[in-house]
């Protein structure tokens, strides 16, 4: 069971909640000068790392809103939780492996 | 063709809640000392009416719902009662009011509110409302949700939507000791009610008429 701290609601059981993706990726800015290959990269393109993943769970089942979040995909732990405009310190994270 | 809402409307039936059909009023379960540990009643006669606010226009919508129905919108996970009415924060910049039907609840915010950039959409059709009391309310409930339901953590008009038994519900802690009100939707109803039934069967419960 993964407790997610919703910025809204607290702390819920993550079976509230529905994963709704990687929140790394980002659109193309201009969508008429994306070439197909940064389409394919923004649609298709997903890492499967062991460890720390920023991801988007969408409170379905509470506030209704999209919460970001910071897991360990190898233990399940719930590193940082947002809203989706936050930064979450993924990045330090990264440069730090 | 014609502008929808020139339609001539037909008056609805009176609602009827889809617990009439199974809803026994006695005591069942175990025999407790001192009374059930749960008592619960359907509320009826409530109109629930959703609020929402369109992208910006949240403050105004507050000073307009204020003015109009002298209450102020709660923040997240909680409930204000004004006058005669009731509001549930849902999620940003989304409620739930509640009144009795005689109050005319649609009517009177859809007259405050649009203006002010809400939008208001009556769910009373869609709600079941049940009322859970007693010294068991917090343990029953508690076999069928994570959130934590202690008094410390969730104090007199406290609000959580959240899943019980699965069953998408919204939770209102009321004023005094152990009153919850338990809002599902009304296809669920039935199910809802029998988890209820099976999780107080142990302290004993009560269906009030």
């Amino acid at each position: 069971m993964i407790r997610i701290p919703c910025p809204y609601c607290g702390p819920r059981d993550h079976d509230e909640f529905s994963y709704a993706g990687d929140a790394t990726k980002v659109r193309p800015a201009d969508p008429a000068a994306a070439t197909p290959e940064d389409w394919h990269r923004y649609v298709y393109l997903r890492d499967n790392p062991r460890g720390a993943h920023l991801e988007y769970w969408h409170h379905v089942q509470g506030c209704r809103a999209y919460v970001k979040v910071l897991r360990d995909t190898a233990t399940h732990e719930v590193l940082a939780a947002g809203l989706p405009s936050d930064d979450l310190p993924f990045e330090d994270l990264e440069a730090g492996r | 063709m014609a502008d929808a809402t020139s339609l001539p409307q037909a008056p609805l039936p009176p609602r009827r809640s889809p617990l009439d059909a199974v809803w026994v009023a006695g005591d069942y379960g175990a025999a407790a000392v001192g009374g059930p540990g749960v008592t619960m009643l359907r509320r009826s006669g409530l109109s629930s009416v959703q609020l929402d606010a369109r992208r910006g226009t949240a403050a105004s919508l507050r000073a307009a719902v204020a003015g109009a129905l002298g209450l102020a919108l709660p923040g997240p996970g909680r409930a204000a009662s004004g006058g005669e009415v009731r509001a549930l924060w849902l999620g940003p910049d989304r409620w739930m009011l509640l009144a009795e039907d005689t109050f005319a609840l649609e009517a009177k915010l859809r007259a405050a509110a649009e203006p002010a950039g809400g939008v208001v959409v009556d769910q009373s059709h869609g709600r079941t409302i049940l009322r859970l009391s007693g010294p068991a309310v917090r343990e029953v409930l508690a076999k069928g949700t994570g959130v934590d339901l202690h008094p410390r953590a969730f104090a007199e008009d406290a609000v959580a939507q959240t899943g019980l038994f699965h069953l998408a519900v919204t939770l209102d802690r009321r004023r005094g000791t152990g009153t919850f009100d338990v809002h599902g939707m009304r296809g669920f109803a039935q199910s809802l009610f029998e988890s209820l039934c099976e999780a107080a069967a142990e302290f004993g419960y009560r269906l009030s008429e």
